[in-house]
């Protein structure tokens, strides 16, 4: 038996996902976007441990992308460990914080209080705050302010949930979203405020909408990286040649 | 458009620009499981090697990188492919560009008519799709499981969307049909061209 053929409409309409009838084909394409799959993650690690050992201003670096990658898979193991303990300890610290009444943006100073000029007492895991740059210690004047220990947990469980339509509603992100001034804040003040650079800004979100980013404002239109200084040999905008260099 | 898949946002894509190692991670637990179908499409069981070797350029380049969301995935997507060509040359596994989607084991015409009247997974809705010629495999690919629009796809390609949108609708029609009528699915083979 011979079925219709597919129309051009309903070609279209099975490319946004919006196919009616045809049932075969529109359960081949609903798996082929279906939901994600664990191993489809386990590049993670080797791919955060590269964005950390990246130039900050983004530039080419003089090694080749094969030395980085020798040198991350040296260190793959110890980013597992590190991304694994992250989690546990922002859950942790989260709930820890929930149970005790010591909701970030509180006052109450317990006698237990940690010490905030040391990163281990913080919830946050190491990579939230920079090497050498204590959480709420102002650049430059080394003074220490009264920060908010679960903050950065926060900041990282708001980041990973970003996919979550409704986490600016959920109670759990409360006290960050009070601390940026706005949910459309939060995001800008978590960047802040685990960039060195930027630090300074978290600490008046109000004030600071946004961020300050390593490279400049983006247009609106179609992808394309900022233009190489002569001495690149790679080309930096991506370009449908074979040499994807 | 790709309902299943997860969407990290403007804004986090703003904040791994920035730097926030979250937000990268975020970033990349929203882009790779495309990236990685795409490249499936590409290379087969060789997916993971190149888009790990993707990411490498990504995480070096993004803040260099301007344009939301679905710019960047072209952008990634285009590195993918041009690491797709680079690992199938030095594999020397085909002799030349353009390389044919036969990676993956082509599935029987009684896999075809039985897939049809069951759920399929991921993977067996991946190698359907490659087994279509090149490139209305590759402009599926990119509209469906990347989530591109026809602009962002054909620039990817290196194509008018116009092209672009022409593979798709005839390799969507072949789909169809040999799921409809699996039974004649072994009598016309795709050509690649």
């Amino acid at each position: 038996m011979r079925h219709q053929a597919l129309s051009p409409i309903e070609a279209e309409a099975a490319l946004d996902g919006d196919l009616h009838g045809h049932a075969g084909l529109r359960a081949l394409l609903e798996a082929a976007r279906g939901p994600v799959q664990l191993h489809e993650l386990h590049g993670l690690a080797a791919a955060t441990a590269a964005f950390g050992t990246a130039p900050a201003d983004g530039r080419e670096s003089g090694r080749s992308a094969r030395t980085l990658a020798s040198r991350l898979a040296a260190s793959a193991l110890a980013v597992k460990i590190m991304l694994a303990c992250l989690g546990a300890a922002a859950l942790g610290g989260i709930t820890y914080a929930g149970v005790n009444g010591n909701l970030p943006g509180t006052t109450h100073h317990s006698p237990a209080a940690p010490n905030h000029t040391s990163t281990s007492a913080h919830v946050a895991p190491p990579t939230a705050v920079p090497p050498g740059h204590a959480v709420g210690t102002r650049p430059g004047t080394g003074s220490t302010v009264a920060p908010d220990a679960a903050l950065p947990g926060l900041c990282t469980s708001w980041l990973v949930s970003a996919h979550d339509p409704n986490r600016a509603s959920d109670h759990r992100f409360t006290k960050l979203v009070n601390a940026a001034g706005d949910a459309s804040a939060v995001t800008s003040y978590c960047t802040a405020l685990s960039n060195p650079a930027t630090h300074a800004n978290a600490e008046h979100p109000s004030s600071t909408a946004h961020p300050t980013p390593r490279s400049q404002p983006h247009p609106s239109n179609f992808a394309s990286i900022t233009p190489p200084k002569p001495a690149h040999t790679q080309p930096p905008h991506p370009k449908p040649t074979p040499s994807g260099r | 458009m790709s309902a299943s898949l997860e969407s990290a946002g403007d804004d986090v894509l703003d904040a791994a620009r920035a730097g926030n190692e979250y937000a990268f991670a975020a970033v990349y637990r929203a882009t790779n499981p495309r990236l990685l179908r795409y490249a499936t499409g590409l290379v087969g069981q060789d997916a993971e090697d190149v888009t790990a070797e993707a990411w490498l350029q990504i995480a070096r380049d993004i803040a260099k990188f301007s344009g939301d969301e679905m710019a960047f995935r072209g952008w990634a997507s285009t590195i993918v492919r041009n690491r797709a060509m680079d690992h199938v040359r030095a594999q020397a596994r085909r002799p030349s560009f353009p390389m044919e989607l036969t990676a993956l084991d082509r599935p029987s015409p009684v896999d075809t008519e039985t897939l049809a009247g069951e759920a399929l997974s991921t993977n067996e809705a991946l190698s359907l799709i490659a087994t279509l010629p090149r490139d209305q495999a590759e402009a599926v690919l990119l509209r469906v499981v990347v989530g591109l629009d026809a602009v962002t796809a054909a620039k990817v390609l290196g194509k008018r969307p116009g092209a672009v949108r022409v593979a798709a609708h005839r390799g969507l029609r072949t789909l169809a049909a040999r799921l409809q009528q699996p039974e004649t699915a072994e009598a016309t083979p795709e050509v690649t061209p």
